[in-house]
């Protein structure tokens, strides 16, 4: 009287039992109970001519300069993970990380949250601020420019701060590179595959290491001459050099797992 | 018809549309009797912002007690307003060392800057937020390192409340600090309007070419004629290219007559002497009479 053309509850019965089958012999691999996001860390561990960094502590490059090292800051943005065959693709969300190597304590670990249990080929990082970030700042977290990395004469930040002592032939004295302004903006990518020989197959929290060689600044493609060329305040008055050479050297993937 | 107890007296003022939209009047234009230069229009929606700092009556208020703030220097002796009088349309009397011990420059007038596209006499910086701690560190200024400043502020209850009304923050972080003096700076207007005159004939002729629209400036960086020479080589001491040694920002002129002294080296003591020499590197025949020079300062301290 009240329902024109119910369904006839032998329909409705049969259709519960299908979900029900469904339901039974679905898969129901451990998988389902786990997060599809996981949180991998990504450290850094800071040496110089191949041994552990310590501040002003000596130490020698492949050309034979001495130097010690009193001061590394530099800040790494947009982390992404990416698989070239399937195209999927992580962007960490606000990626900007200053790492302090010598302040104690260290800051040289970045948390990579929400990454999607999926096989990545490569990872990519760049060192410095990108162009949205690096015109103004009013910004907060790690450029908060209250952290010191805000250039005093003009607006943006320093990528890059890398300030020690050398003894080079005869001559000892200070250095001073303060590389910064979007031409010293560097991206590196990171081959999985030549590492682990496989891609990195991300199913549970993990991590990522990286050797970061600061002696590689003084080599190539632009060798650097610690008694001729040792002072650095911008990218234009050779701050394209010294970034140059850490978009080469610096980073080194020895680890993911 | 309805009768008004004593009780029920304060109720009826709050309540009536009437009495309410004349204080609502009241409030929005009473501010602006009081200080010329500032615009207190209760909205500021006619003023330019970048969207993650729009302009409110909080975050103003906020700013302008720390820009008259001693907190913000080392010696707790000086304030923004030390050196950017109201007095003077928001610029000094003195010259004042910059980033570079080897020279000095004019103080600039702070108005009209929410249209001014670089900042500094050099250009060489692209938004107030990014430029406003600037003055503070600067150890030829307020000197005082932007931990010291954000340990110090957070101690004034005063100042923390301000700073809680605008940004609904229990803590004054640097990024407060930024955003509340630049918003109360955007505030610092004043758009001259002045009458037909032959002095403002002869400024449209001669002059605003570059000293163009309702700020008297089009803000652009450019070498002037009267380009300096000397240690300071203006925006060139940012990009390092020759054809920007001399490069400085063309000033607004609101307020000019209380500027002095003029140019970023403040070489001329006065409006006669930047006249007469502009006159001579022009060339030009107008501005050589004194008379014509006697109608343009007339005009300009107008504005």
């Amino acid at each position: 009287m009240f329902m024109k053309n119910p369904l006839p509850v032998s329909i409705i019965q049969k259709a519960v039992v299908v979900f029900l089958l469904i339901g039974l012999f679905s898969d129901c691999s451990p998988k389902d109970d786990e997060p599809d996001f996981v949180t991998f860390l990504l450290r850094i561990t800071h040496k110089a001519s191949g041994i552990p960094l310590e501040a002003n502590k000596e130490y020698t490059d492949s050309s034979g300069q001495k130097y010690s090292v009193n001061r590394l800051n530099y800040f790494i943005s947009n982390v992404k993970l990416r698989n070239r065959e399937t195209g999927e693709y992580y962007h960490e969300v606000n990626s900007y990380h200053l790492v302090n190597a010598l302040k104690s304590p260290a800051n040289t670990e970045i948390i990579l949250k929400n990454i999607p249990r999926k096989k990545f080929s490569e990872m990519e990082i760049s060192i410095g601020v990108d162009n949205s970030a690096n015109h103004s700042t009013d910004q907060i977290g790690d450029l908060n420019p209250g952290n010191g990395m805000a250039w005093d004469w003009t607006t943006g930040y320093k990528f890059f701060e890398f300030e020690g002592n050398y003894t080079s032939g005869v001559k000892t004295g200070q250095f001073l590179f303060h590389v910064g302004e979007d031409v010293s903006y560097k991206t590196i990518a990171f081959s999985f595959k030549q590492l682990l020989s496989n891609n990195l197959d991300v199913v549970k929290d993990g991590q990522i290491i990286l050797d970061a060689d600061i002696a590689a600044v003084f080599g190539q493609p632009n060798p650097v001459r610690l008694d001729i060329f040792n002072n650095v305040m911008s990218a234009s008055a050779g701050g394209d050099k010294i970034a140059g050479n850490y978009a080469r050297g610096f980073f080194k993937l020895v680890g993911a797992q | 018809m309805p009768v008004i107890m004593p009780g029920d007296s304060l109720n009826w003022w709050v309540h009536n549309r009437f009495f309410r939209g004349i204080v609502g009047f009241l409030l929005l234009i009473l501010p602006c009797c009081n200080q010329s230069s500032e615009v207190n229009s209760g909205t500021y929606t006619d003023i330019p912002s970048p969207p993650q700092n729009p302009i409110s009556i909080q975050g103003v208020e906020f700013g302008k007690a720390l820009f008259q703030s001693n907190l913000l220097s080392s010696d707790g002796k000086s304030s923004c307003q030390s050196c950017h009088h109201p007095d003077t349309a928001f610029s000094g009397t003195i010259l004042q060392k910059d980033s570079d011990p080897d020279f000095s420059r004019q103080i600039p007038s702070l108005l009209n800057l929410a249209w001014s596209k670089r900042l500094f006499w050099d250009g060489r910086e692209e938004n107030l937020e990014s430029l406003v701690l600037k003055p503070v560190q600067n150890k030829h200024e307020m000197n005082l390192n932007l931990d010291s400043m954000i340990q110090s502020i957070n101690q004034d209850v005063q100042l923390k409340q301000l700073c809680s009304n605008a940004f609904g923050v229990d803590s004054i972080g640097t990024v407060h600090v930024a955003r509340a003096l630049s918003q109360y700076i955007r505030t610092l207007v004043k758009l001259p309007d002045s009458a037909p005159s032959e002095g403002k004939k002869l400024f449209n002729t001669n002059c605003s070419g570059c000293h163009s629209g309702k700020t008297f400036s089009d803000f652009e960086l450019r070498k002037s004629v009267l380009a300096a020479s000397g240690k300071d080589s203006g925006y060139y001491r940012l990009t390092h290219k020759m054809e920007d040694v001399f490069v400085f920002k063309t000033p607004g002129l609101a307020g000019i007559s209380q500027t002095a002294p003029y140019m970023h080296d403040g070489r001329f003591p006065d409006l006669e002497s930047v006249l007469t020499s502009y006159a001579m590197k022009l060339h030009s025949e107008d501005l050589k009479q004194k008379k014509n020079q006697i109608e343009i300062l007339k005009f300009l301290k107008q504005l």
